[in-house]
């Protein structure tokens, strides 16, 4: 239940992001709000909404839905490779480190599978830029929602 | 235990990635995610409708500055525009000029079309537009933007929607020719922006010269407003000149677009 919702959220994010500031922004929302649930909830929570927004991302872009799911793979290895922290100020640095660094590798893959390594070099600003937004957003996120974190009492959201 | 699964489901995840790039060049792989671009285009466009006010304000707070320095030097070109446009009333190259637009803007059938949504690829530079094959859009159609300059190319239609790629997408190329040499030459786009393509040493190009379609190839209709060429280096050693252009068309911001569906004399 809780996999399909956060797919919803994420989906629904990436359809307005799209809409609302194409051309200035990339997937900062739904890789942030990925990133801090994963940290929050542990990875088997996002696994879900992945699909969702590379398909949200893919049917509006002349780029393949399995690019953009392939982009999303490094946050997702991130998610894995991170420990949950048990403190507040901890959790939120990994979340903007895991948030950060997902978002540079999804903007990476994504110029790589356009054909345009050369581009890097001139992208690689506003990539930076991209990337600092959706960190800073995944840390206030898990801030926000720390009282949902997992806990070892229950089992999922709605359990 | 958690690790497994964890790494159970990226394998999934990644599998499900390349199989979907495996299928991606079968026909019914694309046309299932054409179709499902086309039928979320809507919700997108009354999104895109509703919060752009809002979005505006956002996005472009931080840049008022440089908003300021781009107004004033548009009303400087503006003043130097309108100089060279008495100018060129004057002058033989005006009558070419302005047989080159009748033929382009005045014998040719447009379609208007609302933008949908900007490409989300940080590699791609594309528009999804809501006319399709049921308004009697072809792949290959000229799409024109402010101004009546071109600003891309119909790359896939479906019956309700079309894709639009942008001259700066990498895979743009168009043919085009310098209006006061017609040199022709290539219009593509790099990490620097767009450039032309196989103008040989010793053309004459000058800063300032305009770009307009080529007939050759018979791609797009001739004498369509492409841009002005901003720099131009040669060396006597290379087989070709380089030349920057500087396009007439801004999409980052566009709302509506022309499509040229028929231009009389000649094939769109």
């Amino acid at each position: 239940m809780t996999r399909l919702l956060v797919a919803l959220i994420a989906g629904v994010l990436a359809l307005v992001e799209v809409s609302v500031a194409a051309g200035s922004a990339s997937a900062v929302l739904p890789l942030a709000l990925i990133a801090c649930w994963g940290v929050l909830r542990g990875v088997d929570e996002v696994v879900l909404a992945a699909p969702t927004v590379a398909l949200a991302l893919g049917v509006t872009s002349e780029e393949r839905v399995g690019w953009f799911l392939l982009a999303l793979i490094p946050l997702l290895i991130a998610l894995v490779l991170v420990e949950r922290g048990r403190q507040r100020g901890r959790s939120a640095a990994v979340g903007a480190a895991v948030a950060g660094g997902g978002s540079l590798a999804y903007g990476i893959v994504l110029l790589l599978a356009a054909g345009q390594p050369r581009a890097l070099p001139a992208a690689a600003p506003a990539l930076l830029a991209v990337s600092s937004v959706t960190a800073l957003l995944s840390a206030l996120g898990v801030l926000l929602l720390w009282r949902w974190r997992a806990q070892t009492h229950t089992r999922g959201l709605f359990a | 235990m958690v690790r497994t699964r964890n790494a159970a489901w990226l394998v999934v995840l990644l599998v499900a990635a390349l199989g979907a790039l495996v299928l991606s060049p079968l026909r019914f792989a694309g046309d299932l995610e054409a179709r499902l671009g086309a039928a979320i285009a809507p919700v997108m466009a009354s999104l895109h409708r509703a919060a752009r006010p809002a979005s505006d304000v956002l996005l472009h707070a931080g840049q008022l500055s440089a908003l300021t320095e781009e107004n004033a030097a548009l009303r400087d070109r503006v003043a130097q525009l309108e100089s060279e446009a008495a100018t060129l009333r004057e002058g033989r190259t005006a009558e070419e000029q302005a047989r080159a637009l009748r033929s382009a803007v005045g014998d040719a059938t447009y379609l208007e079309a609302s933008v949908t949504v900007l490409d989300p690829s940080p590699g791609r530079r594309g528009l999804l537009i809501d006319r399709g094959s049921a308004h009697g859009v072809v792949a290959g159609q000229a799409v024109l933007g402010p101004g009546a300059a071109l600003i891309g190319v119909v790359a896939e239609v479906q019956p309700t929607a079309a894709r639009v790629r942008l001259l700066d997408d990498p895979r743009s190329a168009i043919a085009v020719a310098l209006q006061q040499s017609k040199t022709p030459g290539v219009l593509a786009a790099g990490p620097e922006g767009l450039h032309l393509d196989f103008v040989p040493t010793g053309s004459a190009v000058a800063i300032g010269d305009l770009v307009l379609t080529s007939p050759i190839g018979g791609q797009l209709p001739a004498g369509l407003l492409v841009g002005r060429v901003q720099a131009v280096e040669a060396r006597p050693e290379a087989l070709f000149t380089a030349v920057r252009v500087e396009p007439y068309g801004d999409a980052s911001r566009l709302l509506r677009v022309l499509i040229v569906t028929s231009v009389q004399g000649s094939a769109p």
